[in-house]
């Protein structure tokens, strides 16, 4: 073989070995990526929170279930005028997840004078459910009556909080 | 090639970006909604109950088997109009009627004692027929023009002294 030949032969088997080399060096494959976005967990008041009429005699509180209904303790009178309601509050999100519930601490109601107040305690489920991205969440709670409590019309405002479980 | 400053700038609208999605996961995670609140307190004018004891005198009915006696006991403290009810009498049915001083128009309750009566009993503004309750019955609060009176129906059977409690409460 002559020089020529020789040199031919060994550029044919270089080009050949850098071919294979990069081959075997380097690999491509296709992934997936997913994403969900929630729809955003939302709360809006319905109903309010009404413990009704009664008189205060020497005192105690009254007691509106969530579930509905009213009870007193102590010597509070209630009159069936107004018997009061649970409130209601409806949520709306994403499909069938639940979420948690956080009540305020207590809060005041307040006579129209400024002045006079009651405490009040809201109560409920700890937890609810979202059915085809909805719910409605109701509200109970416990009024604190003085014994005299200066008669008249009571109010005040609290807020209610949902999350995501 | 990037400069040191651009790629600075890229990292700080990175972490910007990221600080932005952090935000926008708790706003859809979690939410909040102000309610509302009320009650109504109605005032006690009659601080002391009128007390009517089933007696012998002054008042003694028998109407339809049932035997009612009363009597006006307001010799207490508070007696008289400061009370703010006033027992007008007793009808051949033993309907009691009382009537309520001191307000103009008014929202009102009243509450007799559920274990000094037997049987039912009802209350009604004036001119109406009571509502046949049980004993230890509210009146629903009503608006009452001053000088209107409230009747009070009340039964009792067998003869034994017995106390009924009326208490008047407006505001």
């Amino acid at each position: 073989m002559n020089t020529t030949a020789r040199l031919s032969l060994l550029a044919a088997l270089l080009a050949g070995a850098g071919m294979v080399s990069t081959s075997a060096m380097a690999a491509t494959a296709v992934g997936t990526a997913n994403a969900t976005v929630l729809t955003p967990i939302a709360i809006t008041a319905g109903t309010a929170l009404d413990f009704g009429t009664f008189a205060a005699l020497t005192g105690g509180s009254v007691i509106i279930a969530a579930a509905g209904g009213r009870s007193a303790t102590g010597t509070v009178f209630l009159s069936p005028g107004n018997a009061g309601s649970p409130a209601s509050f409806n949520v709306t999100g994403d499909g069938a997840l639940t979420f948690a519930v956080t009540y305020p601490g207590s809060f005041n109601v307040t006579h129209t004078n400024t002045i006079n107040t009651m405490a009040v305690t809201v109560t409920g489920a700890a937890t609810g459910a979202l059915v085809a991205g909805a719910a409605t969440l109701p509200v109970g709670g416990t009024l604190t009556v003085a014994s005299g409590q200066l008669a008249g019309s009571y109010s005040g405002t609290y807020t209610m909080t949902v999350e995501y479980n | 090639m990037m400069s040191r400053a651009a790629r600075t700038a890229t990292v700080g609208a990175g972490l910007s970006l990221a600080v932005a999605l952090t935000g926008a996961g708790l706003e859809a995670r979690a939410a909040s909604a102000t309610g509302s609140a009320s009650a109504t307190v109605i005032g006690d004018i009659a601080s002391l109950p009128i007390t009517i004891r089933f007696q012998a005198s002054p008042v003694e009915l028998v109407a339809g088997g049932v035997r009612v006696r009363l009597t006006d006991d307001r010799s207490g403290p508070g007696a008289g109009s400061a009370f703010g009810v006033t027992l007008i009498g007793v009808d051949e049915t033993g309907l009691a009627s009382f009537s309520i001083a001191g307000a103009t128009t008014s929202s009102y309750v009243v509450r007799t004692s559920a274990a000094e009566t037997s049987g039912p009993a009802g209350l009604a503004p004036d001119g109406a027929s009571p509502n046949r309750a049980e004993a230890g019955l509210i009146y629903p609060a009503e608006v009452l023009a001053e000088g209107q009176g409230i009747s009070i129906a009340v039964s009792q059977s067998g003869g034994s002294p017995r106390e009924l409690t009326v208490m008047v409460h407006y505001n």
